[in-house]
């Protein structure tokens, strides 16, 4: 018994031997790969050199370093093949300085590596450097075990401690910075030292707006590199002679990428960028230039790119596609430029914010499908897209800026559809009906403000995918010019402006000068030609004919919530042929869900996302906001062809009594119109009357049986609260602009002390009696007749209040059409022409030792002129 | 009759003469009084220095484009845009006061519109808005209390307007007149 308890303490104790062993082999061999063997010279062992790779097979004596390489043998099934070695051996300077090492090889290959220079005889390595030797066994397969020894023998070696002379360059502008070397001695900038190493820190000025970019070494050979990159501190291991500067950036300025070189400001993008390349915002931030430079030119064949993921995808006139996927929540922001006020970007090139988009056969397609660029343009900046250039936004641009699409230019914009039937209920609606395949689509991937002016192009580009048809590439021209699109414009100097409230999701586009809407062909699942149908005009879209005659050559259906707005002066035509239905909202919103004619039995269908919306996928547009359609008709409606309200009547009106409704021909007394109920596969019949117009009580002028050539005018001298009437007086219509100027005092005392209006109520603070006068006593207010009321100009009377204590009399200096009327007040002025500025100057001197007050009341009188 | 009656009765008519005169001139200092406050409600015209007054509750946002914005100004300085109609009518029997008023959104104060008629150097407020905000029009107003009375026919009247701060709610250095006609419906 205890024999065999032994026996088992025996084995035991063995097997913890054998594995303490096998641990310390290990250990000893995890050392010894890492570490190789140490370089010894002279009996010495070189620290300073760091020396990896294959440890086998290496011994080390004083200036000999042995390496062998040998062949490695396999057996399989009883044959054994042998494999070709090759080993690797680096060594690396660690010294903060220069080493020169002395030697000779044999059997090996020595090769240099970063900041190494080799001779025959001299192994030159700088800070950092390094070089390699390789042993290789003969390259033939060899038949049997074959070794190759390499001996490297350095039998000198020589440290020198880096002390290079580095001269430190003032920045060029937004800051210096401070030197201190290795001993923590300040050196002065521009200035000059030599240490082994530096510890640089930046000074921007201001501190609040610059940052920094990076430091520059310029070596005295002209060679440049970059250290240090957004540091504000850094320490510099000097290595060579040669220049060391800092360059600044402003804080939060975008990131770009021309070349996978980074920019900090786009004049400098733009400049890399030549001629022909694209430049990748890499970084969010704002647009800013060098030397604080805020105009902008991307040449033509350059394109900046906003992009929504790291491969930097571009997309030019098809957005991205995800196939055919239904729409998801998974809308971002990859990326966000930010475009400043008082910026202006002139894009000769292309301006690109790719994304993809996601298809369905039903409801949501051609949305926004994931990750996305967005550009903002804030309130004052600018973007004119110049002839020839092209604006990709499949992305987003947002904000109070402006975007001015001149002749020549195309913009492009995802063509959202939020009710598609699919490609095969598309097909089958096109018959007598008139009902349009779907009738809720948005085309608002751009917020900001978009001119598009008489000669630029804009296309609405929709993916679809249907289960007839598998895939269909929509290009909608939405606006173009003189024909073919579904807004054109016709004349020299017209505009069209679209802008787009993320607020109250409402769209809106101003037309000024002569334009038509005409009929659109497109491929959906089907081909459609608009002029098929009655249009759909969005419950979010508000028309503005802001001048100019529109021609509506196309049939319109206004959904409820779509507003149509003439101004004083222009005019709205609708063609002989063609008709527009003015919806009420009693009927077109349904309580009956399957009695509704939005595809998924709902009323509308809100705009699946936003950027600027603080709930991205929640639509602040309610069922409520579907009102009554309003057409606010300050200027005239042209009928040619038909004029309808649905039943209930809608709200044709006029908000500044102005408005005329004419009728070219009689009018048709009553028609039915259609909607499509998709549950109930059936169409609804709405039934609708030649228009009836709005009056300001409630009640409606009807123009049923109304003849030929009868105009209706908004008349409020008739009633006060303004009835349409076929009799009328015509009243006239002024609107005037009076500014004036900050009420900013400086009242200087005669010992020289300054006293400034505080910005709080309006106390101009003397403080004592002391005697003295004030300064700036002299203020301009403007006042700009823009009436439109036809010939009719109007007088101005200035009258001032002069409860100043003035030490004169107060007077007041004008200008008009460029000649200077000096007058003691009151003084009228007429304005001759329609939009004069007239500029009035006040001038006197307060008393002395006026101690609070205002400058008085001033009072300007309008008053029409007679006879004009 | 003795010399003693005779001078109280004398007395006593003097006494009767001069009561009657007192209160003669009673009459005609409290009918002078009662003028004077009644036309001292007619011929000053209220311009408060801070608008507390609550926003008007005709008012109704105008239909403009939504990119029309109020420039910037600096603290003190303002700019307005006025459009308006200068025929005005009033209607006694309702009360009702219309006339066509705009103050857009490019507009930098409040406004408080006041109708007013003019018989010589006097003024008579017939109508007074509430708060006008930018972006806001009114085509009626009410009559205040103690409109002077008017028959049908055309008065001389003006439309003054006083422009109030956004924020503080301090009236303007500016202000205008504009003389308008305002016809008295039956």
């Amino acid at each position: 018994m205890k024999r065999q308890k032994r026996q088992s303490n025996h084995r035991s104790y063995l097997a913890l031997a054998c594995l303490l062993w096998t641990a310390l082999l290990l250990t000893v061999y995890a050392l010894a790969a890492t570490q190789c063997t140490s370089l010894i010279v002279n009996g010495k062992t070189i620290d300073d050199i760091a020396i990896t790779g294959d440890n086998d097979g290496i011994t080390s004596s004083s200036n000999s370093y042995k390496i062998t390489a040998r062949t490695k043998s396999s057996s399989n099934c009883g044959s054994t093949s042998y494999e070709q070695q090759k080993r690797t051996i680096t060594f690396r300077n660690d010294y903060n300085g220069w080493i020169k090492i002395t030697y000779t090889i044999t059997g090996g290959t020595l090769s240099a590596g970063t900041y190494c220079t080799i001779s025959d005889s001299e192994i030159t390595l700088l800070k950092g450097g390094n070089f390699k030797i390789e042993v290789e066994t003969p390259t033939q397969q060899p038949s049997g075990e074959e070794t190759q020894t390499c001996e490297f023998k350095p039998s000198a070696i020589e440290f020198e401690k880096l002390t290079p002379l580095i001269n430190f360059a003032a920045p060029d502008e937004h800051g210096t910075f401070t030197v201190k070397d290795a001993t923590e001695t300040s050196v002065s900038v521009p200035g000059s030292a030599e240490s082994s190493s530096y510890t640089l820190t930046a000074v921007p000025t201001p501190n609040n707006q610059y940052t920094v970019f990076r430091w520059k070494f310029t070596s005295n050979s002209g060679t440049v590199s970059y250290f240090g990159i957004q540091e504000n501190t850094t320490t510099y291991n000097a290595q060579e002679e040669g220049t060391i500067t800092c360059e600044f950036m402003r804080k939060g300025s975008a990131m770009y990428s021309v070349d996978s070189v980074t920019y900090p400001y786009l004049d400098q993008a733009i400049t890399a960028a030549g001629s022909n390349k694209k430049i990748i915002v890499i970084a969010d931030g704002t647009v800013y230039g060098s030397s604080e430079r805020t105009a902008f030119t991307i040449p033509s064949g350059v394109t900046l790119v906003v992009p929504y993921n790291a491969a930097f995808t571009d997309y030019t006139t098809l957005p991205g596609s995800t196939g055919r996927v239904a729409a998801a929540q998974n809308q971002s922001v990859y990326r966000k430029l930010t475009v400043p006020s008082g910026t202006t970007i002139d894009v000769k090139g292309a301006v690109s914010l790719p994304a993809q988009v996601s298809s369905n056969n039903s409801a949501y397609t051609g949305v926004l499908s994931g990750p996305h660029g967005q550009l903002i343009m804030e309130s004052g900046s600018e973007m004119n897209l110049q002839n020839g250039a092209k604006l990709y936004c499949w992305g987003y641009i947002t904000g109070k800026g402006i975007i001015n699409a001149l002749n020549g230019a195309t913009v492009y914009e995802a063509f959202q559809i939020s009710d598609y039937r699919g490609g095969s209920a598309t097909s089958s609606l096109a018959d007598a009906k008139k009902t349009f395949p779907f009738s809720q689509y948005y085309i608002q991937n751009i917020e900001t403000t978009l001119v598009l002016n008489y000669g630029a192009v804009e296309n609405a580009v929709c993916r679809l995918y249907s289960t007839s048809y598998t895939s269909a590439n929509v290009t909608l021209p939405f606006v173009g010019k003189d024909s073919k699109a579904m807004f054109n414009l016709t004349e020299t100097g017209s505009s069209f402006t679209k802008s787009y409230d993320p607020t109250n999701e409402r769209a809106t586009y101003v037309v000024s000068g002569n334009a038509t809407l005409s009929s659109i062909t497109i491929n959906a699942g089907a081909e459609v030609n608009s002029a098929d149908f009655n249009l759909p005009i969005m419950e979010n879209a508000t028309i503005h004919i802001a001048s100019g005659t529109t021609t509506v050559n196309q049939s319109l259906c206004m959904i409820p919530g779509s507003e149509l707005i003439v101004d004083n002066g222009a005019e709205i035509a609708i063609s002989s042929g063609k008709s527009v239905f003015v919806y009420d909202r009693d009927e077109w919103v349904q309580s009956t869900a399957a009695n509704r004619y939005i595809y998924s039995q709902v009323n509308f269908r809100p705009a699946y996302y936003s950027p600027s919306r603080s709930a991205k996928w929640t639509s602040a547009f309610k069922e409520a906001n579907l009102v009554d359609v309003k057409v606010d008709v300050n200027g005239t409606i042209n009928v040619s062809g038909d004029l309808y309200t649905t039943t209930s009547g809608a709200n044709i009106t006029s908000s500044k009594a102005t408005g005329k409704v004419k009728l070219v021909a009689a009018p048709t007394a009553s028609t039915t119109t259609y909607q499509y109920q998709q549950q109930n596969r059936a169409y609804a019949n709405i039934s609708a009357t030649a228009a009836q117009l709005h009056n300001g009580d409630g009640s409606y002028t009807a123009t049923a049986g109304a003849s030929a050539n009868t105009t209706y005018y908004y008349c409020t001298a008739c009633k006060s609260s303004g009835v349409w009437e076929t009799e009328h007086v015509e009243q006239k219509l002024y609107n005037v602009t009076i500014s004036w100027p900050e009420l900013a005092f400086t009242y200087t005392r005669s010992t020289s002390t300054t006293y400034t209006w505080d910005g709080e109520g309006k106390k101009y603070e003397s403080g004592t009696s002391d005697s003295g006068s004030w300064t700036d006593n002299s203020k301009n207010i403007k006042v700009l007749n823009t009436s439109s009321a036809g010939d009719v100009n109007a007088q101005f009377n200035f009258t001032a209040q002069t409860d100043l204590h003035w030490t004169e009399a107060p007077s007041m200096a004008f200008t008009c059409g460029g000649a200077t009327v000096t007058a003691p007040i009151p003084v009228p002025v007429t304005t001759d022409d329609e939009g004069t500025t007239v500029t009035a100057t006040l001038s006197g001197t307060p008393a002395a030792g006026f101690t609070e007050g205002q400058i008085g009341t001033i009072t300007v009188t309008i008053t029409a002129a007679q006879g004009g | 009759m003795d010399k003693n009656n005779k001078a109280v009765l004398t007395y006593l008519r003097l006494r009767r003469g001069l009561e009657a005169l007192l209160a003669v001139l009673v009459v005609v200092i409290i009918l002078l009084l009662l003028r004077s406050c009644g036309g001292a409600n007619r011929a000053v015209v209220l311009e408060p220095d801070y608008a507390l007054i609550e926003v008007d509750e005709n008012a109704v946002p105008m239909a403009e484009p939504e990119q029309e914005e109020a420039p910037l100004v600096k603290q003190g300085g303002g700019s307005v845009t006025i459009s308006f109609q200068d025929d005005i009518a009033y209607s006694p029997s309702t009360g009702q006061v219309s006339l066509f008023y705009q103050n857009p959104r490019a507009s930098t104060h409040n406004v408080v519109a006041q109708v007013i008629l003019v018989r010589g150097q006097n003024e008579y407020l017939l109508a007074q808005s509430g708060i006008l905000e930018p972006g806001y029009q009114v085509t009626a107003l009410r009559a205040v209390d103690g409109a002077p009375t008017v028959s049908a026919g055309g008065y001389n009247g003006k439309l003054r307007l006083l422009f109030y701060d956004t924020q503080s709610g301090e009236r303007a250095m500016v202000d205008t007149d504009i003389p308008c006609t305002v016809t008295v419906i039956p």
